[in-house]
């Protein structure tokens, strides 16, 4: 029986090209879909409140949630995998690249590697950000702006979830996953922005599910090198309250505006 | 002979991944159908406002280190940078419930582009693109050319590789959209039209 290989060897050049693209193109589309199926996607489902669920809404309850520290992503990878997430992609480059315990070994060293060095990075600029509370300006950052906007009778901050459901309108939960300065651009230094993680989820007494699940990821627009964030306590500081005011207040407009009010 | 055959496959193979590699790390130009399909659009700050003729001009490309439809090292937009950027201002006008003029309007939205970029920073295990969007709003009376405010905006959209191309089209359709959606809901904006109609 011919090998594939030799069958394709008679093939004219083009031909081979060709057959050469798709199979690379196979190649693609199977590395996407193991990595969707990993949950390196980013195929998550955005859930938002409509303009007649908001409508009624008069009294809200806010619980701000989230135990994140201070944290720098320069080293690591943007998106931190899970062990089987690992393992599934060693599974996927393992197949077609170099054999899977080299290629598991060798990220495996160098995930450890480049967490530890972020590691220090983080302790070297969380000295800077000490005294700023991350989840208290982001709760004032949502609820100013909902109060200014004057649309809600009563908005109340929690300090824990309520027992008994019913008393407000609303309850919406704020979770801060995760922020701090992450590495946006690849160059000659590398540079680093000032971003916050926060997912928002709304309950309303007369609907069984949540009207709202979504997870915001707010990075600022100006960009500074490691060194500069490490110097400069003052400009750390700005770049991250900036970040987690402006993730505040662009949750906040989804409630004010939400889609098909008109 | 089965051997070298079965050897010389599992070699085509590692090409074929390989040439999957160059494309999955931007080695390869490609040029993307780039633009902002609406999804965040919908009244904001500026909804607040009687609906009012708006003209939104030709848009001023004045992005340093950016060329023509390039919009990241290797990749280009399918159509010019101004073009994309003019229908996503367009599209926020009307989400707001105003309506795009070519003449006769009663506030011209003139648009500079400053930056529309994707960066893109690998790591071992995943890899990311970050879209930027920045612009500049100068909003004028339509009838007496008096300029009634001066904004700057900023999108920044994150998006993690699964499909390269694909996530680097959402990563500046993202920024683009945030971009359109910050003119939105712009209550400084809303406000400074407002006092100035008053």
């Amino acid at each position: 029986m011919r090998s594939r290989l030799e069958l394709s060897a008679r093939l004219p050049l083009t031909a081979r090209m060709r057959e050469l693209v798709s199979r690379a193109f196979a190649i693609n589309l199977l590395c996407a879909m193991v990595s969707v199926v990993s949950g390196c996607g980013t195929g998550t489902q955005v859930l938002r409140p409509n303009a007649p669920q908001i409508a009624a809404v008069q009294t809200i309850q806010i619980l701000g949630a989230g135990v994140a520290d201070f944290t720098v992503i320069n080293d690591r990878d943007p998106v931190q995998l899970t062990a089987a997430q690992m393992a599934g992609q060693t599974l996927a480059l393992g197949i077609f690249l170099t054999p899977m315990l080299v290629v598991g070994g060798i990220g495996a060293i160098h995930s450890s590697t480049m967490a530890k060095r972020d590691e220090a990075h983080t302790a070297a600029i969380a000295q800077n950000v000490q005294g700023v509370s991350a989840r208290s300006l982001l709760l004032a950052s949502f609820i100013g702006a909902l109060e200014r906007s004057g649309r809600f009778r009563t908005i109340e901050i929690l300090e824990q979830e309520p027992t008994e459901a019913g008393k407000a309108d609303a309850f919406i939960v704020l979770n801060l996953i995760s922020y701090g300065l992450m590495r946006v651009v690849k160059g000659d230094p590398d540079s680093l922005c000032g971003f916050a993680i926060v997912q928002a989820r709304m309950r309303l007494p007369s609907e069984p599910q949540v009207v709202w699940d979504e997870v915001e990821e707010t990075l600022a627009h100006q960009r500074y090198p490691l060194d500069t964030f490490k110097q400069d306590p003052a400009l750390t500081r700005r770049e991250l309250i900036g970040a987690l005011e402006a993730a505040g207040q662009r949750l906040a407009f989804e409630l004010l505006y939400p889609r098909g009010a008109r | 002979m089965r051997l070298t055959g079965v050897a010389a496959a599992w070699c085509l193979r590692g090409s074929c991944c390989f040439l999957g590699m160059l494309v999955l790390t931007g080695c390869i130009s490609r040029t993307l159908d780039i633009g902002y399909d609406g999804s965040r659009t919908g009244p904001g700050a500026l909804a607040s406002l009687p609906s009012r003729r708006v003209i939104v001009p030709a848009v001023t490309d004045k992005r340093v280190a950016a060329d023509g439809t390039r919009v990241h090292e290797k990749v280009f937009s399918a159509r010019p940078v101004p073009d994309v950027v003019r229908d996503a201002v367009i599209l926020e006008v009307k989400g707001n419930g105003h309506t795009a003029v070519n003449e006769s309007g009663d506030w011209v939205f003139a648009v500079d582009v400053e930056k529309l970029w994707v960066d893109t920073v690998a790591g071992f295990w995943t890899a990311q693109f970050v879209g930027v969007a920045s612009i500049r709003l100068t909003v004028r009376d339509g009838k007496t050319g008096r300029v009634l405010a001066n904004r700057t905006y900023h999108g920044v959209q994150r998006e993690t590789v699964d499909n390269v191309f694909v996530s680097v089209q959402r990563a500046l359709s993202g920024a683009l959209g945030r971009v359109a959606r910050e003119i939105g809901t712009d209550e400084t904006l809303a406000r400074t039209l407002k006092d100035a109609a008053e």
